[in-house]
């Protein structure tokens, strides 16, 4: 028990030096990068101005220091608990993430969700039935998963689903008079289908390769050979050994969703992190960015430690010492 | 060991499962930070969810666009709109023509003979939506927040940047303006010099609560937290804010003015290329749209009409006459003047605008768009004629080994047709022609790198002397066109102390004939905005005009169906 608890803690101290060297990496490369946020907080047609004092405003948002002291001052607020303010607008980047981080994390896990049952068992069912017609038509499935771009599977369904049908709004999270979870899902069907239909595609793959490799391992023929039914062979047997990679794959997923679903929540107006680090890093709006960067390597990090974490209690070949 | 493996799994999945449930409950984001709970004028608490309708045509909420991001941006840089028009009110009133004034807040004013001083009364029985009256001491400290601002319109700022004591408070010197002063009721206000444009802007520019704001520092006034959930004094008060998806205005039951007939207003958070498909599922009722193709793609529904609105927005292609190198004495490749009218002789305007904007732009002689009464047709035309822009260039010696560089900044599919049509013009008289897009900090491409021998530009501006004050020696567009004290500065000094229209006229005749005979500019287009009506769910007045300026949209007479 110890050894476990000594393990799990050296593993997940070790992030920390890991996230203090991506956030200096990030800061040095948005130096790098051109533009300006006061190109983001002044319309071009306003530039004319005679009256605007640019430097002055430069002053006020603190943007004249120099990058050395601008990094450690944010850093030093960080520490303090204080995730900082926007330059674009002077939003509480906590508030801008409370906004913001749930709507991205129930956009996640709903596509988690909906991608790993359909995934692992359209997978299960083709490997069950290689070759068979059904194979043929979850591997076509696959292929247009994979292949078609998530734009245009959401421009479609927004056509069919919403503009035709009227059964789902075009775009949004939370409608009017929208209380519970169950009342606004109709704004989180579309997006979370739609996102969850490319992961489908390769979870199913995978699932169905996976499945196929263990299926003609020597433990599998033996469990047959000893007369067990065809459902525990593959549920006791192969469906448990093939199904460690499957969750290592669903688990690294996680932190892509939190700042990768981008073309998604345009396409349906969800208001998620996405969007928000894509405008931030437009903008050059350091603080945001850097907070946000910082989120996703910290889900990154996470999921690296929990798929250590996983492996480690999944497979019986790891020891702790 | 194998138990406690078990022990261990059984832990993540609890924290899985935790976490799956936090993320899926209830947040609704906006309770948290701007609630649905509001105050009415009496200061009773009010519920945002006391009637919940469904989602539909016929539930009497006005849907439009312009809802919040994580706030609201600020009134005094954009002022326009449903939002800021409804929940903010000004002084004054325009019509759509922005021409006879009608009072708002004010009851009545009066104009020195020297157009100097400027009297308001106010109305006594304006309250702010969170009850606290109205007064014209919010007003005076308005002006002196405004005078600081760094985020304003510049017709506002040059407006009260003449205020008597500005440059005092500015420096720091002092600690209000001098020139505000209020008497009872009546505001007034001392001016250093005439003001052409000062009841345009008082009937544009909507005063603040300053009891709600006088701690914010004026430089960033714009960025309070104020913004999440303003407090205005308009029709409308913001009764429920769910950040970066909508937020309901509701009628304020202690509106001094005529109450609106339609109740609620829901504004929601969309994206420019959202419109149509949003439309399409009717889930919009009042639009104002840029796009000619999107107001095309939305009457396509025989739910929606288009209502073509003319207002002061122009395209043109602005010369770099200070060259790339600011230390050399100008631009050479265009600096003759006779290069500039040959070039523009060159471009087929009329074919352009039929083909790429087909019933949204007119060709465009000045700055002032042909349609306006203010347009001087003595002005030099410049009508394509490809034979008389080659022997313009020869007799100037152009130099056709030599390329010059066109840019522009929008990205829409019909700019970069327009780039490529302006391109194959010029290359037909013998011209060279690198044409690209400007990417990143426009302020700094556009005015200080100044990579570019023309740059395809636009301008929607609120009044002349925003779209004149750009020549003028303390504009910033010296930096590109440079500076020609001896010839724009009076012009456009005269204009912006003038308040006569037909003295104004004049102005603006004189400085369009400049214009046209110096090329400071290049014009080639006004173009045409649109607001799209559900006729199906609403009746408007049927009074449409700049939407983003503050016109009289008579919107009590409005209803939903």
């Amino acid at each position: 028990m110890r050894d476990v608890f000594k393990y799990f803690t050296f593993r997940f101290l070790s992030i920390i030096p890991m996230l203090l060297l991506v956030i200096v990496i990030i800061f040095a490369g948005l130096q790098l990068t051109p533009g300006d946020p006061l190109a983001y907080m002044i319309p071009p047609e306003q530039l004319g101005s005679a009256d605007f004092d640019i430097e002055a405003y430069k002053k006020a948002m603190g943007l004249d220091a120099p990058v050395y002291i601008q990094f450690f001052q944010w850093f030093g607020d960080l520490l303090q608990g204080e995730l900082g303010f926007s330059l674009v607008d002077g939003s509480a980047i906590s508030k801008m993430l409370a906004n913001r981080l749930p709507a991205t994390l129930e956009l996640a896990f709903a596509a988690l969700a909906v991608s790993s049952v359909l995934g692992i068992l359209l997978g299960l069912v083709s490997s069950i039935r290689q070759n068979s017609a059904v194979d043929y038509g979850n591997t076509a499935l696959g292929v247009l998963g994979i292949s078609v771009p998530e734009f245009f599977v959401g421009i479609i369904a927004i056509q069919v689903f919403a503009i035709t049908l009227g059964w789902l709004p075009v775009s949004g999270r939370i409608g009017y008079g929208d209380v519970t979870f169950f009342d606004r899902i109709d704004y989180l069907v579309m997006p979370a289908l739609v996102l969850g239909f490319s992961l489908t595609a390769a979870l199913m793959r995978y699932t169905r390769g996976t499945m196929l490799d263990v299926l003609g391992k020597d433990y599998v023929k033996t469990a047959r050979s000893k007369g067990l039914p065809e459902w525990k062979v593959i549920t006791k047997h192969a469906f448990r050994n093939a199904l460690m990679p499957v969750v290592l794959l669903l688990v690294f997923r996680l932190p892509l969703l939190i700042g990768g679903t981008v073309i998604i929540e345009s396409v349906f107006g969800w208001p998620g992190m996405g969007g928000m680090l894509l405008d931030a890093v437009s903008a050059k709006d350091y603080p945001v960015v850097m907070i946000c960067t910082m989120l996703v390597a910290f889900m990154v990090l996470l999921a690296s430690f929990l798929v250590d974490l996983l492996t480690a209690l999944l497979d019986p070949r790891v020891r702790f010492e | 060991m194998n138990s406690m493996k078990k022990a261990w799994l059984g832990v993540l999945c609890v924290v899985f499962l935790v976490g799956l449930l936090a993320a899926c409950s209830n947040d609704n984001s906006g309770s948290n930070v701007n609630s649905n709970a509001g105050v009415n004028n009496n200061g009773t608490e009010t519920t945002g969810n006391e009637e919940q309708p469904s989602e539909g045509a016929s539930d009497g909420i006005l849907r439009t666009g312009q809802g919040p991001a994580d706030k609201f941006s600020a009134a005094w840089a954009d002022y326009g709109g449903l939002f800021k028009t409804q929940v903010f009110r000004r002084l004054l009133m325009l019509d759509e023509q922005l021409q006879p004034v009608h009072y708002d807040l004010a009851t009545a004013y009066t104009m020195s003979d020297d157009e100097k001083t400027y009297t308001f009364t106010l109305r006594d029985d304006v309250k702010w939506h969170d009850g606290e009256p109205f007064t014209p001491e919010d007003v005076k400290w308005s002006l002196a927040m405004a005078v600081q601002s760094a985020q304003i319109n510049a017709v506002f700022s040059g407006a009260f940047g003449k205020i008597v004591g500005a440059d005092a408070l500015k420096a720091g010197e002092a600690d209000e303006l001098s020139g505000v002063t209020i008497d009872g009721n009546t505001l007034t206000i001392e001016l250093t010099e005439p003001v052409g444009v000062f009841l345009l802007t008082m009937a544009q520019w909507p005063p603040y609560p300053k009891h709600l704001l006088e701690s914010e520092d004026p430089a960033t006034l714009h960025l309070a937290s104020f913004w999440e959930k303003p407090i205005g004094n308009g029709p409308y008060m913001l009764t429920e804010v769910v950040p970066n998806n909508y937020a309901m205005l509701e009628l304020y039951p202690d509106y001094y003015g005529t109450a609106p007939k339609v109740e609620k207003i829901m504004l929601q958070t969309i994206s420019e290329d959202q419109l149509v498909t949003k439309a399409q599922a009717g889930e919009l009722d009042y639009m104002p749209v840029m796009d000619l193709n999107q107001a095309t793609e939305i009457v396509k529904s025989p739910d929606y009409e288009a209502n073509p609105v003319d207002l002061l927005y122009v395209r043109f292609l602005m010369p770099n006459l200070v060259g790339q190198n600011a230390t050399t004495d100008g631009n050479d490749k265009i600096a003759d003047l006779r290069i500039r009218q040959a070039l523009l002789h060159a471009i087929d305007r009329e074919s352009l605008a039929g083909m790429l904007y087909p019933d949204q732009a007119e060709v465009l002689q000045t700055l002032v768009p042909t349609a306006l009464p203010e347009y001087n047709e003595e002005a030099v035309v410049y009508d394509y004629n490809p034979e008389k822009a080659k022997q313009l260039l020869e007799e100037a010696g152009f130099d056709f080994n030599q390329t010059i560089r066109l840019q522009y900044y929008y990205t829409d599919q019909q700019t970069v047709d327009l780039i490529d049509t302006i391109k194959f013009f010029w290359e037909e008289i013998g011209v060279k022609v690198e044409a690209s897009l400007m990417q990143g900090n426009l302020l700094e491409l556009i005015y200080t790198k100044r990579d570019y021998d023309f740059l395809y530009a636009g301008l929607s501006a609120m009044a002349f002397e925003e779209a004149y004050g750009f020549f003028h020696s303390d504009g910033i567009g010296v930096q590109v066109v440079g500076a020609s004290p001896d010839k724009w500065d009076p012009l456009v000094d005269e204009l912006r102390r003038t308040s006569d229209p037909d003295d104004r006229m004049d102005v603006i005749n004189r400085l369009q004939a400049m214009e046209a005979e110096f090329l400071t500019r290049m014009p080639l287009f006004s173009m045409k905005q649109y607001v799209i009506v559900n006729k199906s769910n609403l009746e408007t007045a049927g009074i449409y005009g700049n939407e983003w300026t503050n016109y009289d949209r008579k919107l009590e007479e409005w209803s939903m169906k």
